[in-house]
């Protein structure tokens, strides 16, 4: 290495182990500031977490009542990262999300300077990058979007140095991590290749998606007939904005920046096609999957570094209002990221419901199936270690459609003999309740169906309830 | 030169002269009615009226009110009841009366100040200062009430003359407090960011050039605005998302907030001259490219698309409405009285601006002085206050009271009791059914629903009042006859109080 290279990777690395050892304290905050008794922060890692001890096999005997499973490499990385470091499952799916998000941030620093960005605005990039909420979200809670992301950064790094095929490995790799992911990925790839006049390359996208094939012998997965929210969302458009309660939203002053960037990049009309085309195309996937929000959080990085040098070195014929916009933007951004950290660290579940679920697990038979909300699956077949009804896995799920009708039955019911008839067909033993539920999850009223009929029929039992939960028997 | 220089100085002063007498006479004519009577004519007022005396007494706001559908929280930082409370602490309940009409009587310096912007004659601006003024449904909505509305007028059109000489540093700090200040008052602020979007849409559609300067300003605006509005209003936004707009306001009355617009009301409304003199400004303005009437217009198309969209209170559309039109109508007075100055008849010219006063006069001031009587008139009486201070004095302090839902905030304001319902709607949980449940309770037959309703809401109280009667057709409550269970603890001729003994 001749000493101009050295100079340079000198002259890098005084950029970026700052940049690394800020974004590690940004990281390191939530769990900083969460009880270490609650371990993992919200549903699907918990899901990982118990994948990942036996993350080759095709069949979940808990989930949904027992369900074949699709293979996921996400916790077979982390059944292998727990051998080598020797450590459980559960500080694994800690440890795993930071250490590739900071992968994932290096390999954007370097895709924006190759892809001749300033110095200033990648830095400034990796910078809002770091303090958005689905960065954070993405590189603290276990799941399973950070692998492919970084195949995906990681993959379009050897693209610009021109290790085309690796590339080409590395992109045919997301597909280990699910349908989404893969789709995405083939997506973004066909831009990038249209952008580079690489029409030929089309034909590769064709090759990798007949690594589709062999999902189809499984046949097409139920069609979902009702839409979900995430958890504490309560309209669609909360979903899309951090400051709103979704887990995986962009800054809404991040999005007001992104805005300025947008405007820059359009001083130069079509140039930037591209990045409009990708930035239409993860909105409307976001639309369905709102995890996608966390590629879309790496482009609108980018937009708000592009936002911010506008603010600074645009025209602005009245200073005072730019400097004012600009300050208010700023300080938005960092309240909106301490808001956020406050927001993860207090994130579910809590002490009540991990103590609830121990119940559970000492007091119930092993083939039981506890029934509540579907967001609280991944909770019963975790810490209970018994049967849901259904959870958020709906990809292949069995009767997704009339397990989730006859869960609404059972909720909004007053009838008791419609009640006893599903949780007859479900084999229903236990029905877990917590106040999220009852304040507005599913129910408004204090007496509304299933809650009127759990206290006013002997048919069921409260066995269990602290401050948060109760858990009601079914007596058959 | 110097004469002129004399005679422009005389003219000036006189001018002022005339704004500073139409406000003393708006100022006297709202201080006359207001004080014809100790109560106030709106609900509402009462509402305010705790939330001034809180600040008062603990200085700070009432955050979460306990009394309101048995509690709930208030959201954003009342600043006009902090405001207020300064006065209500120094000068005590009256000075709740004087203070909002001297606001709203302040209004006639901005609509001059605008008014004289563009159309640098002094008569015609006044005429239009006289106009917006004395527009009826800005004067029955703003009288004898204490309402954030009464400040929020006039600071929004200080707002535009602001805007309007943004290029001066004076100018430019007035526009910008402004602009931190209005979207912490009031979410109204969201029609003045759309209007100033809509400006920049009509320069851009008319070809007029907008400086830079005006372009930041506005941005600025929208962006402290939006992020303002949604500061404060994140729980209600995460709670009932776009549902915010509509305040939460139920079905069964949100009819009467968001009405479609027709001509009649628009003459009733607004008055037939600030109306037609106001749109035949608009057009020559639009004719002669005039840039600064072009806020204006912006005003009057967005409160015109936010009514007809049901997104903007009728009454609260229909104002900002009249009194844009009143302030461009000087447009119109200008051209009229130049016109006339080039014809023969430019010798009675003096007459005429006589008589374009007295047509003023008798379309809008009488119209406003006789519908001004009638809202006195309907001013609650203090036989009507009655039920509810002898409520405050002879029930127990955590009682329920079932009002009819205008009268919701005269059991938590007067009685100083917990309501069942009343207007503010804002995160109240179903909202639909509790006030389609709690009226019910005015008609039910049946005893058995009716306690079940009144055991599900904790209600110990019934107030029916003659209005309550009127509304819902009713001579009594129809449940009510079970003496051990209803029994009538107050009457007078306005109304009765049942108390719930079973």
């Amino acid at each position: 290495m001749n000493t101009e290279k050295l100079l340079k990777l000198y002259a890098e690395l005084k950029i970026l182990v700052p940049l690394v050892v800020f974004a590690l304290a940004i990281l390191l905050m939530p769990y900083i500031l969460r009880d270490n008794e609650l371990s993992l922060m919200g549903r699907e890692a918990y899901n990982y977490a118990r994948i990942a001890e036996s993350p080759i096999s095709n069949y979940d005997g808990l989930s949904y009542g027992g369900r074949f499973l699709i293979f996921n490499a996400y916790p077979l990385v982390l059944s292998i990262a727990s051998k080598i470091i020797g450590s459980d499952l559960i500080l694994v799916s800690r440890i795993m999300p930071i250490f590739f998000g900071l992968i994932a941030l290096v390999l954007f620093y370097f895709v924006l300077k190759k892809l001749e960005a300033d110095g200033f605005t990648a830095i400034l990039a990796s910078i809002f990058l770091i303090i958005s909420p689905p960065f954070i979200y993405m590189s603290t809670v276990s799941n399973v979007y950070i692998m492919p992301i970084v195949l995906l950064l990681a993959a379009f790094m050897l693209l610009l140095y021109n290790k085309k095929l690796i590339a080409y490995m590395v992109f045919s790799l997301t597909l280990f991590f699910g349908l989404t992911p893969f789709l995405i990925s083939l997506a973004l790839l066909s831009i990038y290749l249209i952008k580079s006049k690489n029409y030929k390359g089309l034909y590769l996208i064709l090759i990798l998606a007949m690594f589709l094939i062999p999902i189809l012998k499984l046949g097409l997965p139920e069609f979902l007939e009702f839409t979900m929210l995430p958890e504490g969302v309560n309209f669609r458009i909360q979903t899309f904005i951090a400051e709103f309660g979704s887990e995986t939203g962009l800054s809404m002053f991040a999005i007001l920046l992104a805005l300025f960037g947008l405007r820059q990049l359009w001083d130069e009309k079509y140039r930037h096609l591209a990045i409009y085309v990708v930035v239409f195309l993860l909105l409307v996937i976001s639309f369905f999957e709102v995890k996608a929000l966390m590629y879309l959080n790496f482009i609108a990085a980018f937009l708000v570094a592009k936002g911010v040098v506008r603010l600074i070195y645009g025209k602005w014929e009245n200073v005072t209002i730019n400097i004012i916009i600009g300050m208010l933007l700023v300080i938005g951004l960092i309240s909106s990221l301490v808001f956020y950290i406050g927001f993860l660290s207090d994130a579910l579940p809590n002490k009540e419901i991990i103590e609830s679920f121990d119940f559970i697990k000492q007091e119930s038979k092993e083939n039981a199936v506890v029934f509540s909300y579907y967001t609280k699956g991944y909770w019963i077949n975790y810490f209970g270690r018994r049967n849901n009804v259904m959870d958020e896995s709906f990809f292949y799920a069995p009767n997704v459609n009339d397990r989730y009708y006859d869960s609404n039955t059972l909720f909004y019911t007053r009838n008791i003999g419609e009640a006893m008839k599903i949780t007859e067909k479900y084999n229903i033993r236990y029905i877990w309740i917590d106040n999220a539920m009852k304040n507005g999850q599913v129910w408004k009223e204090e007496d509304e169906g299933l809650l009127f009929l759990l206290s006013t029929s002997k048919k069921f039992k409260r066995e269990y309830y602290n401050n948060y939960v109760e858990i009601w028997k079914v007596v058959r | 030169m110097l004469k002129k220089k004399k005679k422009g100085k005389i003219m000036r002063l006189r001018s002022l002269d005339v704004v500073f007498l139409i406000f003393l006479l708006v100022f006297v004519f709202r201080l006359f009615f207001v004080l014809q009577t100790p109560n106030f004519s709106d609900n509402d007022a009462y509402y305010n009226l705790r939330q001034i005396a809180y600040i008062a007494d603990n200085g700070r706001h009432l955050s979460y009110d306990e009394l309101s559908y048995g509690g709930r929280e208030i959201f954003g930082i009342p600043i006009f009841s902090y405001i207020m409370s300064v006065f209500y602490a120094l000068f005590g309940i009256y000075a709740l009366k004087i203070i909002p009409a001297f606001f709203i009587s302040m209004f006639v310096f901005a609509a001059y100040i605008i008014a004289k912007k563009f159309t640098e004659d002094n008569i015609s601006a006044n005429l239009a200062a006289l106009c917006s003024v004395f527009i009826p449904l800005f004067i029955f909505k703003t009288l004898n009430n204490i309402s954030s509305y009464s400040l929020i007028f006039l600071l929004s059109f200080f707002f535009i003359y602001a805007f309007y000489r943004i290029e001066e540093r004076h100018y430019l700090i007035l526009f910008i407090l402004l602009s931190f200040l209005l979207p912490l008052m009031h979410p109204i602020s969201f029609l003045l960011a759309i209007s100033l979007i809509m400006y920049l849409i009509l320069g851009y559609v008319e070809n007029i050039e907008i400086s830079g300067v005006k372009k930041e300003a506005v941005l600025f605006y929208i962006i402290v605005t939006f992020l303002f509005n949604f500061i404060i209003y994140k729980d209600a936004f995460t709670q009932i998302g776009l549902g915010v707009i509509w305040q939460n306001i139920p079905h069964i009355v949100l009819s009467e907030f968001f009405k479609d617009i027709n001509i009649l009301d628009l003459i009733l409304n607004i008055g037939i001259v600030p109306l037609i003199a106001g749109i035949i400004g608009v057009y020559f303005s639009l004719r002669n490219r005039n840039k600064d009437v072009l806020v204006l217009i912006a005003i009057c198309i967005t409160s015109i698309l936010l009514v007809t969209l049901k997104l903007l209170n009728f009454s609260i559309g229909l104002i900002f409405l009249g009194i844009a039109l009143s302030v461009i109508s000087a447009v119109a007075f200008e051209k009229f009285l130049k016109y006339i100055d080039l014809t023969k008849l430019s010798k009675y010219l003096k007459a005429i601006k006589v008589s374009m006063l007295l047509f003023i006069v008798l379309t809008l001031v009488v119209p406003s002085m006789l519908g001004t009587a009638n809202v006195i008139d309907n001013t609650i009486k203090d036989e009507e206050i009655a039920p509810f201070l002898w409520m405050k004095e002879n029930t127990a302090l955590s009682a329920t009271i079932l009002t009819d839902l205008d009268e919701g905030n005269l059991a938590t304001g007067i009685a100083e009791r917990k309501s069942v319902f009343d207007t503010n709607f804002l995160l109240v949980k179903n909202v639909d059914s509790v006030v389609e449940e709690a009226s019910s309770l005015f008609t039910l037959e049946s005893e058995v629903k009716a306690l079940e309703l009144i055991t599900k809401y904790d209600v110990d109280y019934i107030y029916l009042s003659e209005k309550t009667k009127k509304e819902y057709g009713i001579e009594m409550l129809k449940y009510g006859m079970d003496e051990k269970c209803f029994e009538k603890v107050f009457q007078n001729e306005y109304g009765e109080i049942i108390e719930i003994i079973c």
